[in-house]
């Protein structure tokens, strides 16, 4: 799996595996590996063994309490802390809002808000998405009205995920009515117990409660607040979508599904025989894993062009395009994998019911994070010139 | 990881600029107008000249000592233009000499070779053989001078201009087995064999060759009998790894040429790729391309990574099942995205077409390497542990 290793991810894999044998508790890594939902405290523990070893956010300076690693590097920790059953650092915080702070935040919101983030003192969600505006972003219509020295914004986000998780929200409100669609935005931080603010739940089709909607009646913001200049909001939110996009396909993460799946195909029906030996099913299972290859072939070509100093155009949507797909397909794989599974419960593995779960909750994959058609928009603008 | 250096780069752009001149489409259709076709020579002695055709061979024989890498940027440059010459072959019938071949073997073939003053070819795949590298059916059977060869070898490409072939064939063993398949050459001139001529798929010319009663003296014989198969095996991981760079050149001509054609094509009052169903599908040939790109790589890589053998294999044949579905997808969406005119013999793009055609039929294709893959899957292996 790791074949194409150089000395210097060799050497931090074995490290990163020594690490998560002793730290991560055998209990959270059954949790995640079982797919049980796992509960704020689990990643607040998981996030707190992580800072204490200076590992929740690699990617950043080393004077704000990164690593210092390679981009090829952060990707072989992530994959290994896949592998290992560790739960998904939230990203809401360490590597989405932390880069727009770095790269447009005041020395007096860096200093402030990025040790919070690796102390897990903040929680955030992202308000992006609202009713009219999907994958059509620009079209957002909360309304931010400065008074003196604050903003008053009114209006309603929505699928804001695990807001009722979290203490404080990065959102784009339009500040300015009059300016061209994308012109008028600014990006807000806000206190989620601020008066004016209501959380209502909206439980999706898996039955699991991850995201809301969250409504602003005259809620008043500071404009000491505002990340960046006053309607320069697209500029931050961009900036976000720059980041991390190596680590889009999420390989680890199908890589540990991948082999939960052989466990599980290997398990005898009620005749003795196993899906794993069925001729049909185990090509599907090969099917899956040149995918998985091709795909993180592509990924490290891709950062190794970066660390060569190229420049990296809009390739890595690829990245979220194929690994959205892969990941979907391996969730399939896995419910039809179950369904022909004799006992009803086996040790260390999910219950059907779990992988019908997941089957559900993955269709946002294809969906969240700009969709996929999104995705192919902007390869073929940018990279196609049509 | 290692990623195409500077060198190949730039030796793969040189190659490119060279062969956009010297293989245009319209000498292309010239030439596949002849019947029966005829080698070009010329730019086979240009192509030794650059030193192309001793890319991999020692400088002390007149090559250029380089790693397989650079070779396949040459290939996947000629995956771009028109070049039918069995260029890869060659050279795996050179790497073949070079591996097995006795010192008086070496010095009477691999200079001519790298000149391009002699051709040889490898004749190895049999009717009905699946890709199976160990289905060897072809018999050698020991007589007084040397041996005496029976059976049939199918499809070289341009086997009628080769001066010699490395014939495979039993020495001993069953039909599937690695052990007992050895390697002769044999020259053109060899009494009881006769050649069979045919077309293959983009139009190349294909020499079966029939083998009867063939009697070859004991120094035909290159290596130790019934041994070749390592050699064999490396050869083959080269073919695999040289189809994967020729389709990679050759797709990114058809992806490019595709975009163009949407980019210019009015229908509707708007150009194709105005519509968004167009967009999409030239994305999804786009990110084939890429994907493909990255498993020609990957190939690339094996040849020269040390390790298991059967892990560089299984590794390998994901990499054609890879190109494979690239080959199929880019080609079929190019011709539908072009309409009526993608199917005409006169655009280059059908030519191309063809050819992605031709490269993911041979040596396997995705149905083929994936039953491998699937068999490994159901004993508890697979790519991924």
């Amino acid at each position: 799996m790791h074949a194409h290793d150089l000395e210097a991810e060799h050497a931090l894999r074995a490290e990163v595996r020594a690490f998560l044998r002793t730290a991560l508790p055998p209990a959270l890594r059954a949790k995640v590996l079982a797919h049980e939902p796992l509960a704020k405290a689990d990643y607040v523990a998981w996030q707190t063994i992580l800072n204490a070893r200076g590992w929740l956010a690699p990617s950043w300076p080393v004077a704000r309490g990164g690593t210092g690693w390679t981009p090829r590097q952060v990707y072989v920790f992530e994959e290994e802390c896949w592998l290992a059953g560790a739960p998904e650092v939230f990203a809401f915080g360490p590597k989405m809002l932390a880069p727009v702070l770095m790269q447009h935040g005041t020395p007096a919101q860096q200093d402030f808000y990025l040790p919070r983030i690796l102390a897990s003192a903040d929680w955030w969600c992202q308000g992006y998405s609202e009713p009219g505006a999907g994958s059509d972003l620009a079209s957002l219509r909360t309304r931010g009205r400065v008074e003196g020295d604050s903003l008053i914004i009114d209006g309603q986000k929505t699928w804001t995920t695990f807001a009722h998780w979290a203490n404080r929200m990065f959102c784009l409100v339009r500040t300015d009515p009059q300016a061209k669609p994308q012109e008028g935005i600014s990006f807000v931080l806000l206190d989620m117990d601020t008066p004016g603010i209501t959380v209502r739940p909206l439980i999706l089709l898996d039955g699991a409660h991850e995201v809301n909607e969250v409504f602003f009646d005259q809620v008043r913001v500071p404009l000491t607040n505002v990340v960046g200049p006053l309607n320069h909001g697209w500029t931050c939110a961009k900036a976000l979508l720059g980041h991390e996009r190596f680590n889009a396909g999420k390989i680890g993460r199908s890589l540990r599904e991948l082999r939960l799946l052989k466990r599980l195909a290997a398990q005898p029906d009620a005749r003795g025989r196993s899906m794993l030996h069925d001729a049909r099913f185990a090509e599907r299972i090969a099917s899956a894993e040149v995918d998985l290859l091709a795909l993180e072939q592509t990924t490290l070509r891709l950062i190794a062009a970066a660390q060569a100093g190229a420049s990296i155009g809009v390739e890595p949507s690829i990245l979220k395009i194929r690994g959205t797909e892969i990941a979907q397909q391996l969730s399939l794989l896995l419910v039809q994998a179950s369904d022909a599974v004799a006992s009803t419960h086996v040790e260390g593995l999910p219950t059907p019911m779990a992988l019908v779960r997941q089957y559900l909750n993955w269709r946002k994959l294809s969906i969240y994070g700009g969709s996929n058609e999104v995705q192919r928009n902007i390869i073929a603008k940018f990279a196609l010139g049509l | 990881m290692q990623h195409a250096t500077a060198e190949q780069q730039a030796l793969r752009d040189s190659a490119s600029r060279f062969l956009a001149q010297q293989c245009d489409f319209a000498r292309h259709r010239r030439r596949q107008q002849q019947h029966p076709a005829e080698f070009d020579r010329a730019l086979w002695t240009r192509m030794g000249e650059l030193g192309w055709l001793g890319v991999m061979l020692a400088e002390e024989v007149g090559g250029l000592g380089q790693t397989p890498q650079a070779a396949l940027a040459l290939v996947e440059a000629m995956g771009g233009q028109f070049v039918s010459e069995p260029y890869a072959p060659a050279l795996a019938a050179a790497q073949l000499l070079q591996t097995l071949g006795k010192p008086g073997q070496q010095a009477r073939w691999l200079p001519a070779l790298c000149t391009g003053a002699a051709l040889v070819l490898p004749a190895h795949a049999e009717p009905g053989a699946r890709a199976r590298l160990t289905c060897v059916q072809t018999r050698a059977v020991r007589d007084r001078e040397g041996h005496r060869l029976d059976g049939r070898k199918n499809a070289v490409p341009w086997g009628q201009a080769a001066d010699a072939w490395l014939v495979s064939a039993r020495t001993a063993g069953p039909v599937d087995d690695p052990a007992g398949i050895s390697l002769f050459i044999v020259p053109r001139d060899a009494a009881g064999l006769r050649l069979e001529l045919r077309e293959g798929i983009a139009g190349e010319p294909l020499a079966d060759l029939v083998l009867d009663g063939v009697r070859m003296p004991q120094d035909a014989l290159l290596g130790s009998p019934g041994q070749a198969h390592a050699a064999l095996e490396a050869a083959h991981a080269f073919l695999l790894a040289a189809a994967c760079a020729e389709a990679v050149g050759t797709l990114q001509a058809v992806l490019q040429a595709t975009r163009d054609y949407a980019c210019t094509r009015q229908q509707f009052g708007a150009p194709l790729a105005r519509f968004q169903v167009i967009a999409h599908r030239l994305v999804d040939m786009f990110t084939q391309v890429q994907l493909a790109r990255s498993m020609a790589q990957l190939a690339a890589q094996l040849l020269d990574t040390p390790g298991d053998a059967a892990t560089q294999s299984l590794r390998l044949s994901a990499c054609k099942a890879q190109v494979s579905v690239a080959c199929h997808f880019v080609g079929e969406q190019a011709v539908q995205i072009h309409g009526g005119i993608g199917m005409t013999d006169e655009l280059a793009l059908s030519h191309q077409v063809r050819r992605l055609l031709a490269i993911e039929r041979c040596l396997g294709d995705r149905f083929h390497h994936l039953g491998v893959l699937s068999e490994r899957v159901m004993q508890g292996e697979g790519l991924y542990a």
